[in-house]
């Protein structure tokens, strides 16, 4: 498996330097830094790492607004630092992201399984949503099959397995996905019904 | 055009789970400004009721007299496709009354709706703009200001170094379409860091609608790309600055008025009397559709920015320009106004200024179809080719003499923007600039 890519936030330099030695011995890979919040949203929009470890405490925003457009727009998984009066505060804020609020002073175990656990759940949401896109894709196209399917019945006076054999046929002649073919009968039928 | 009526605006509001609304409006200057009210309060928002104090946007009216409504165009109604996790956000731009329930005559949407009017009580039915709006995106700075550093280094229509500022404008394509925009082109411009998103025709209204959108739109993508877009029309000195051309064509009856199959150039009357009545009257209108400042930065030689007063079918750095398209996509290329204006404004200024031309049918010069800024100034005064102010000072005075202005603006936008203009005008006059103490501090 491929090493799990990072980029890491913060102002604090000294935090930082501990924060990467513990990762790269724990095997990630380091993508880079960013000092303030708009340069981690240029960089983690361009290196696109699976994790951002972003510290609470990012100027000129900070790093929960960072960890929102991360998440909104599916950047990446987002481990935050907060000292844990914060951590409350925004663990109530944050209960719709799915971004996990690590409290300082952290212990080195359980930052490590913080991160780890981000990076597979992050590897989980990613299948999901392609599942569910592929559920979605297939259900479109049947909708618009079993619709074609209907009208070229009523219009041609042919069974189902006739109708579907028909559009299955045109789609393979064509090279064009049978959704397609399906979706053109069915606009055609529509204009001719106008 | 969606036609949606205040019984769709709640019922979608509800079904999108919308929690809460901005209620917009352009102050004289083209800035947005917005009310925002939650969903409980939309139904109320949407009978007119709802109420701001007026004193405290710029140029609107004194403390006394200063309660206004907002009355909401249902048409407008659009859900922000940012920040999907949270609370839906949408937003509903408001006409704004008098408590006396008459318009309010310093808000430009109704300007631009007067203007509209005397169109159509002319026979001419819609005004179609088609704006293409220029950006510069710049980096920010570790306190969140932008600075002058691009990004890139990509010149016009480079396909090549896919970056930031690529990504970014991607988004932000994406965005407006899921806001009902229809995104006719978008690409890299001649500059470093310079963008431009063009969408498609729309009446006058939408159009401005739209504009406005636009602006902020790409303001936030670019802000959740952690850069900074401006619309400041000339932010460099030596490179292009940013234009905002815009495509004007008149329609009467559904039929393109500029258009006539049998007409010089297949241009009907209709059109040269527009081109005739833009020319006479673009030396005032250039205070609105050029705003600022900097805007005459801008309007200056070498970067395909207008200055010289001339038309051509040809010729792309004329001021106005018809492009080859003819049919019912005949039409006018205005090349002069920037982004920073105030569209609603500029766009009333535009329709007007040719509808006098038609009215009076005021015949344009002939078109200029070499290269204007090749001609000597004694050829350019031969030809008869005026140029555009070359500051907001003469454009300012150039406004305090037009009556046609006063007229298209209304008296109370007139008053405040000519008193506005010469406070930004005598601010910027008596600064020391960096580039005098560039030239003078070391050597006197």
């Amino acid at each position: 498996m491929d090493a799990a890519t990072i980029v890491t936030a913060s102002e604090n330099n000294a935090l930082i330097k501990k924060l990467r030695d513990v990762l790269v011995e724990n095997g990630y890979k380091i993508l880079g830094h960013a000092a303030d919040g708009n340069d981690c949203i240029r960089k983690l929009r361009s290196l696109k790492p699976d994790i951002a470890v972003l510290d609470y405490d990012l100027p000129p925003q900070n790093g929960f607004e960072v960890a929102k457009i991360a998440v909104e727009d599916k950047l990446c998984g987002v481990v935050l630092l907060a000292s844990y009066e914060r951590k409350n505060i925004i663990d109530s804020l944050a209960k719709s992201y799915d971004c996990l609020v690590v409290g300082r002073p952290l212990g080195r175990e359980s930052f490590v399984a913080a991160v780890d656990f981000m990076v597979k759940s992050r590897k989980r949401i990613i299948e999901l949503e392609r599942e569910i896109e592929d559920l979605k894709e297939t259900l479109e196209t049947r909708k618009e099959i079993e619709k074609a399917k209907g009208l070229l019945m009523k219009h041609l006076n042919i069974s189902e397995g006739q109708a579907f054999r028909m559009i299955q046929k045109q789609s393979m002649d064509k090279g064009i996905k049978m959704s397609e073919i399906a979706k053109a009968i069915n606009l055609a039928y529509t204009l001719k019904e106008d | 055009m969606k036609t949606l009526s205040k019984e769709d605006v709640l019922r979608i509001a509800k079904e999108q789970d919308v929690k809460f609304i901005r209620l917009q409006f352009t102050d004289i200057f083209g800035m947005l400004k917005n009310v925002a009210i939650t969903s409980e309060q939309l139904e109320n928002a949407l009978d007119n009721k709802c109420m701001f104090d007026g004193s405290s946007i710029q140029g609107f009216v004194r403390i006394e007299e200063s309660d206004m409504y907002l009355r909401p165009d249902p048409n407008t109604f659009a859900i922000f496709p940012w920040r999907p996790q949270t609370d839906k956000v949408a937003r509903l731009i408001c006409d704004v009354y008098n408590p006396d329930g008459t318009p309010f005559e310093g808000d430009p949407r109704f300007v631009l709706k007067k203007a509209l009017k005397k169109a159509a009580d002319m026979g001419y039915d819609t005004f179609s703009v088609g704006p293409e709006c220029e950006f510069f995106l710049f980096l920010t700075d570790s306190e969140g200001k932008p600075t002058l550093t691009t990004h890139d280094s990509a010149g016009y229509f480079d396909l090549a170094p896919v970056d930031l500022g690529e990504n970014a404008r991607r988004e932000m394509c994406l965005a407006l379409e899921e806001m009902g925009f229809e995104i006719e082109a978008s690409h890299h411009e001649v500059a470093e860091g310079q963008h431009e998103i063009d969408f498609k025709y729309e009446n006058a209204l939408t159009a401005a609608d739209n504009i406005m959108t636009f602006k902020m739109v790409v303001k936030i993508i670019a802000q959740r790309n952690g850069l900074y877009a401006t619309f400041m029309p000339k932010p460099i000195f030596g490179i292009n600055g940013s234009g905002m051309h815009t495509n004007v064509s008149l329609f009467k009856n559904g039929k393109n008025a500029f258009f006539s199959e049998n007409g010089d150039l297949q241009l009907s009357d209709d059109a040269y009397w527009f081109i005739g009545g833009l020319i006479k009257n673009i030396r005032a209108i250039a205070a609105v559709t050029n705003p600022l400042v900097n805007s005459y930065k801008r309007l200056v030689p070498g970067y395909e920015a207008p200055v010289y007063i001339a038309w051509s079918a040809k010729n792309r750095s004329s001021l106005m320009r018809i492009p080859a398209a003819r049919g019912s996509s005949t039409r006018i290329e205005l090349r002069c106004p920037d982004p920073s204006c105030n569209p609603y404004l500029a766009l009333a200024a535009i329709l007007t200024a040719g509808l006098d031309g038609i009215k009076n049918r005021i015949q344009p010069p002939p078109a200029t179809d070499k290269n204007i800024f090749k001609l000597s100034e004694e050829q350019r005064i031969d030809e008869g080719i005026d140029s555009l102010p070359g500051s907001l000072k003469e454009a300012i005075d150039e406004l305090k003499r037009s009556e046609f202005m006063k007229n298209v603006l209304g008296e109370h936008i007139y008053r405040k923007y000519i008193e506005a203009k010469e406070k930004e005008w005598d601010n910027y006059r008596t600064k020391i600039t960096g580039w005098e103490i560039d030239q003078y501090l070391s050597r006197y």
